[in-house]
């Protein structure tokens, strides 16, 4: 149980810190930034939704409808009070 | 308007879809993956528009001569195309077409959706790069609406659900559920965002920062 934080959130870290270095050693530049994120934007992030969600069956996404609920109310509910 | 957009975003979305799996499944097990499918749902089909609607009316309203006089009122126009210009995002709609497909029992390839797994699967790689890229470039210090935002998405929210739960009587399995999910780090997406919106990038990247190197401090 312990191990499971640092394995599961150490990738993180370590790519976001891959790309401090990236930009403090000048192999990247914002321009770079703003063009990986157009990509995640438009392309990558589109596709992962669609195919995340078009495989789950219809079971079992009409039987998750409480949990859907308290998810949406959790984080609807803090976005308006924002 | 758009740093408020962006700033109530970092309160209520999860970056359960780039992270949701490897830190849910060791906790919940196989259930881990509707976990993940119905809080990226909720924040893809419902905050994001929502938040994407609010950045392209900000900029609509930057863009206007008139948006500094406080008595003129933004043409309806104006509120059409920036509904317009979030809903054709192609983020917003490709999971709701994906819902309508499952819901309707259409048989899809699986040969497809692997195919747009490949570049579907770089998400969290490339995000998170170039929020180090940005948050390099940026410089961040001590802010404090980042500080409140980190703590509200850490601890506050899946504390005041968890009570809240405890107090309608729902089952455990639920409570831990939803608990988890929503207290999954918030995402890179407001750094994406701000970026492509011009708004408060370096405030964006602290937030990203201590959302990062928060979790060794939390359990």
């Amino acid at each position: 149980m312990l191990g499971v934080v640092p394995n599961s959130l150490l990738p993180v870290v370590v790519t976001l810190g891959l790309g401090v270095i990236a930009g403090w050693r000048h192999d990247e530049d914002m321009n770079a930034a703003l063009s990986l994120n157009r990509v995640v934007f438009r392309y990558a992030l589109p596709l992962a939704l669609f195919a995340g969600t078009v495989v789950i069956p219809r079971t079992e996404l009409l039987s998750d409808l409480p949990l859907l609920l308290v998810i949406s109310i959790g984080t609807f509910v803090p976005f308006l009070a924002a | 308007m758009r740093a408020a957009a962006l700033q109530a975003m970092a309160f209520g979305f999860p970056a359960i879809a780039f992270i949701g799996i490897p830190i849910l499944t060791p906790l919940i097990g196989a259930k881990a993956t509707v976990v993940v499918d119905v809080a990226g749902l909720t924040g893809n089909l419902v905050i994001l528009p929502v938040t994407l609607v609010l950045l392209s009316f900000g900029q609509t309203l930057k863009r206007s001569p008139d948006a500094g006089n406080p008595a003129s009122e933004p043409a309806p126009i104006t509120i059409a195309s920036a509904f317009g210009d979030a809903l054709l995002q192609p983020v917003v709609p490709s999971p709701a077409i994906a819902i309508l497909l499952v819901l309707t029992g259409l048989p899809m390839s699986a040969t497809l959706t692997t195919s747009l797994k490949l570049l579907g699967s770089t998400v969290g790689g490339l995000s998170l790069f170039a929020s180090g890229i940005i948050l390099n470039a940026q410089s961040p210090k001590f802010s404090l609406p980042a500080s409140v935002s980190t703590l509200a998405r850490l601890i506050l929210i899946p504390g005041l659900v968890d009570v809240g739960l405890t107090l309608a009587g729902a089952d455990t399995n639920l409570r831990k559920m939803s608990v988890l999910a929503l207290g999954i780090p918030a995402a890179p997406m407001q750094v994406i965002l701000a970026t492509r919106y011009n708004t408060d990038e370096s405030e964006n990247a602290a937030f990203l920062l201590y959302i990062a190197m928060s979790p060794a401090f939390r359990r």
